[in-house]
């Protein structure tokens, strides 16, 4: 069951083709799957970026930042998970908005694929703007490219695209008067905060994925619970897409802090 | 060369940015400079390697030398004028540093974000591969970093030029990233000059110039021992020790004295979260210059953080059930059933591996509740020091207090041919401990959790310093056996507290120096083996035998 049909590292990113047909075939844009390489992972909420009925695969962008992501890090294609539970979480609203700007950064530069995609067919115009420190570390660009109109690009040193961030990118299409009708934002806390506060003054309606701590993933433990709007929302089940505008950032960075010593102490009885 | 021949020659002098400075014959321009408290900034020199001036970020001018010389590798010569800094200097190491970042995955380092990047993000991401600081282990001790600081790079002009060697994490207690290398060769030097291992050595050529092993073997299948050294001097987080390199700053650094072999190595202890996070050596190498073993090294934060450990007193209720309880308790319960039995039925299994204070109030029990019936156990040997004894006196034994319970074997438990009772004071559970004629089960420290002192190979008795938090309700083994000593209330019994136990072993040293040593190839610590609570310790010893056929430390 789920076994690995590819594997390959773009610079900490790991790409993994997981086996897992019934979620290829009811996994629809913006929802995530929560994996487990082995009995004893953390569960880690995972968003699916790209699915194949006729192979009965899913595609996943891993970060590895912890133990349970280094178990999945070093896995072979050949080898199975050991749970890959999904689809989670409510679907992204595709609907024909105008233009829409997608920003990732990133696990988010695959993220933002799917949702890329479904756009593009309701008719809308697609400006997908991702971010890296270097120009080779983005990943998943000819996809992107084929259902974006423009694709555009920030890294940290200048050397592809503009140097600076997703917002930088995005406050020169608004500055030149580009007008965009909805955005969304998948990446990092820093990077979701940082874009949301470029769309706030234009009053662009954004959407952000959250990517807090999950256990179970359907609305039971609690664990992934965010204030949005003054509202205590469950990320897997109310979201993972909430209003940017409306997220208590501060709260959220906290709880993702919350099991940092159990994080690192875990490192000292490890061993491959 | 002669004394009054060397003072002679230390009255030399020369002049750095314009004030007079007196050097020994063979200083450095370098060396010169930081006696005199004048900071040249350096990446491949430290005070207590061999120089090579391959960083080339110590250059100075020295008047009448065309172009600059690095003050690592240059003597000093009566007479000389040297300036330590300039604009042209400033600017030229800005170069420098540049062009060893245009290698080094530098983009936070001179992002203007960072700051608030490395607050939120930084905690949770521990990364395999590294590609900037708020993913790097060794952020906040980088030396790149403080140089960044120091000359105010703002920007890279250069393309950065991502290395792309593998990430190297198959060995027992190491990672390295050579793509944050930016080849000083302090490890290289380390290893070679002050341990005389060279486990390590450049290989590869031009671009491709690493760091590695011959062959590129794994390092436990080389000459490495894992004494981490080349990790302490590296100015980059390219090696790491995998159990303790996430923590970023420790709350306290505490130096104490490593006690799970005789050699009683210096160790500062790393504490976090009230908890033992890594151990290593004086930041000064040139000080100890001798490699660690990786016991003391790797060992200590799994060997002791393990969730397994006895928290909580429990004993024994008239029902038979083991129940937790307070130490008031707990210590009633064991003085209660111990007054029923005559000394002579009771004896105690003291450890080598504790420290001299616990040993002296374990003894004391034993000499005033036990007749001296106090034993140790060595490889399965068993020891008794002061006294004339053998194993004989086993078959009237009727309880046995415990401080090693995991080494007494089934075939020495058989000699005890009346046991009825057993009170184990230990750190982890034992097979031992589900017997049902335990009647109490204390929890102890380890010694990185108690104060006191050790007495080590050679007769030097050594400082032992509380360095983290003993988990739940343990206390020291001195504290628990002082604890039923006075429970038993005879007025022979008058160890106290720490201070009294120290001054009755000043008094009678013969107590600790008759204690069996733990000689340096032991792979236990209290009677467990260290493997079995250190996965990775059980890989090195695997694949060292399978390598070499035998263990060193």
């Amino acid at each position: 069951m789920f076994e690995l049909i590819e594997k390959s590292e773009i610079f900490n990113v790991h790409k993994m083709v997981i086996k897992a047909p019934e979620i290829a075939s009811s996994i629809k844009p913006g929802q995530f799957v929560i994996i487990m390489g082995n009995e004893y992972s953390e569960r880690i909420p995972i968003t699916v970026s790209d699915w194949n009925t006729d192979t009965g695969t899913i595609t996943l962008y891993v970060l590895e930042l912890g133990i349970s992501t280094l178990e999945l890090a070093r896995m072979k294609v050949g080898d199975s998970l050991y749970a890959v539970t999904g689809p989670l979480g409510v679907p992204s609203e595709i609907k024909n908005y105008g233009t829409v700007v997608l920003g990732g950064g990133c696990y988010g530069i695959g993220g933002i694929y799917p949702i890329a995609k479904a756009c593009k067919e309701a008719g809308n115009k697609i400006i997908s703007i991702i971010e890296a420190r270097y120009s080779s570390m983005f990943y998943h660009e000819k996809e992107l490219h084929a259902v974006s109109d423009q694709v555009l690009y920030a890294t940290s040193d200048g050397s592809k695209g503009k140097k600076g961030k997703v917002e930088d990118v995005m406050g020169e299409l608004l500055e030149a008067g580009v007008k965009i009708d909805q955005a969304f934002f998948m990446g990092c806390t820093q990077m979701l905060e940082r874009c949301s506060e470029a769309t706030r003054p234009y009053a662009i309606p954004t959407k952000v994925a959250l990517n807090s701590i999950m256990l179970d993933g359907t609305g039971m433990c609690g664990a992934c619970r965010v204030s949005v709007g003054g509202e205590t929302k469950f990320a897997c089940v109310d979201g993972p897409e909430f209003d940017g505008h409306k997220v208590d950032w501060k709260g959220l960075n906290q709880r993702k802090s919350a099991y940092t010593e159990q994080e690192t102490i875990v490192y000292q009885s490890y061993s491959h | 060369m002669e004394l009054a021949e060397r003072k002679n020659l230390a009255t030399e002098t020369m002049v750095i940015n314009g004030k007079s400075a007196s050097f020994s014959p063979g200083d450095t321009i370098l060396e010169v400079a930081r006696k005199s408290g004048i900071y040249i900034p350096t990446l491949c020199a430290r005070a207590d390697l061999p120089s090579t001036g391959s960083c080339r970020l110590c250059i100075v001018k020295v008047e009448g030398v065309r172009g600059y010389v690095t003050s690592c590798t240059t003597p000093a010569t009566p007479d000389m004028v040297v300036t330590t800094n300039s604009d042209e200097i400033e600017k030229l190491r800005r170069g420098i540093l540049e062009l060893i970042l245009s290698e080094h995955p530098s983009a936070c380092l001179v992002c203007p974000i960072r700051e608030t990047c490395e607050q939120f993000s930084a905690p949770s991401s521990k990364a395999g591969r590294v590609t900037g600081c708020n993913m790097c282990p060794n952020r906040n001790i980088c030396e790149l970093r403080q140089l960044v600081e120091y000359l105010g790079l703002k920007e890279i002009r250069y393309p950065f030029l991502y290395k792309d060697f593998p990430l190297e994490r198959d060995d027992p207690f190491m990672d390295r990233d050579y793509n944050l290398c930016i080849l000083c060769g302090r490890c290289i030097r380390i290893c070679e000059e002050n341990l005389g291992l060279s486990a390590i050595s450049f290989i590869r050529r031009g671009h491709d110039t690493k760091v590695g092993t011959s062959f590129e073997k794994l390092h436990v299948d080389g000459s490495c021992v894992f004494c981490m050294h080349c990790v302490d001097v590296c100015p980059t987080g390219a090696l790491s020790v995998r159990g303790s390199k996430w923590y970023g700053y420790p709350d306290s650094e505490t130096p104490t004295t490593c006690i799970l072999c005789e050699q009683g190595c210096e160790l500062v202890i790393d504490t976090k979260w009230n908890k033992v996070m890594g151990a290593h050596p004086i930041r000064d190498m040139s000080v100890g210059k001798r490699e660690y073993c990786v016991k003391g090294r790797c060992c200590l934060p799994a060997l002791f953080n393990n969730p397994d450990r006895l928290r909580y007193p429990a004993i024994r209720r008239d029902d038979g059930k083991i129940i937790y309880t307070d130490w008031d308790n707990a210590i009633r319960h064991v003085a209660d059933i111990v007054s029923h039995y005559s000394p002579k039925e009771i004896a105690v299994l003291s450890s080598r591996h504790l420290t001299d204070e616990s040993i002296y109030a374990l003894n004391e029990f034993a000499r005033v509740y036990a007749e001296s019936n106090i034993f140790y156990l060595a490889d399965k040997e068993i020891i008794f020091p002061n006294i004339e004894r053998s194993d004989e006196i086993f078959k009237d034994i009727k309880i046995l207090y415990l401080a090693e319970a995991n080494s007494l074997t089934n075939e020495t438990i058989e000699k005890f041919g009346s046991l009825e009772n057993i009170i184990i004071q230990d750190i982890y559970p034992s097979p031992l401990s589900s017997s049902n004629k335990v009647c109490a089960v204390l929890p102890a420290t380890v010694f990185t959790e108690m104060n006191g002192t050790k007495s080590c190979a050679e007769n030097r008795r050594k400082p032992i310093t509380k360095a983290a938090e003993p988990p739940g309700n343990a206390i020291p083994d001195w504290e628990i056996a002082t604890k039923i000593g006075n429970a038993l209330d005879s007025p022979d019994f008058k160890t106290k507290d720490l201070r009294t136990i120290q001054n009755h072993i000043q008094m009678h040293p013969w107590t600790i120096a008759a204690v069996p040593m733990v000689p340096k190839d032991s792979l236990t610590y209290r009677g467990f083996p260290i493997s079995d609570f250190v996965p990775d310790f059980k890989v090195f010893i695997e694949r060292r035998l399978e390598s070499k056929g035998e263990i060193h430390f």
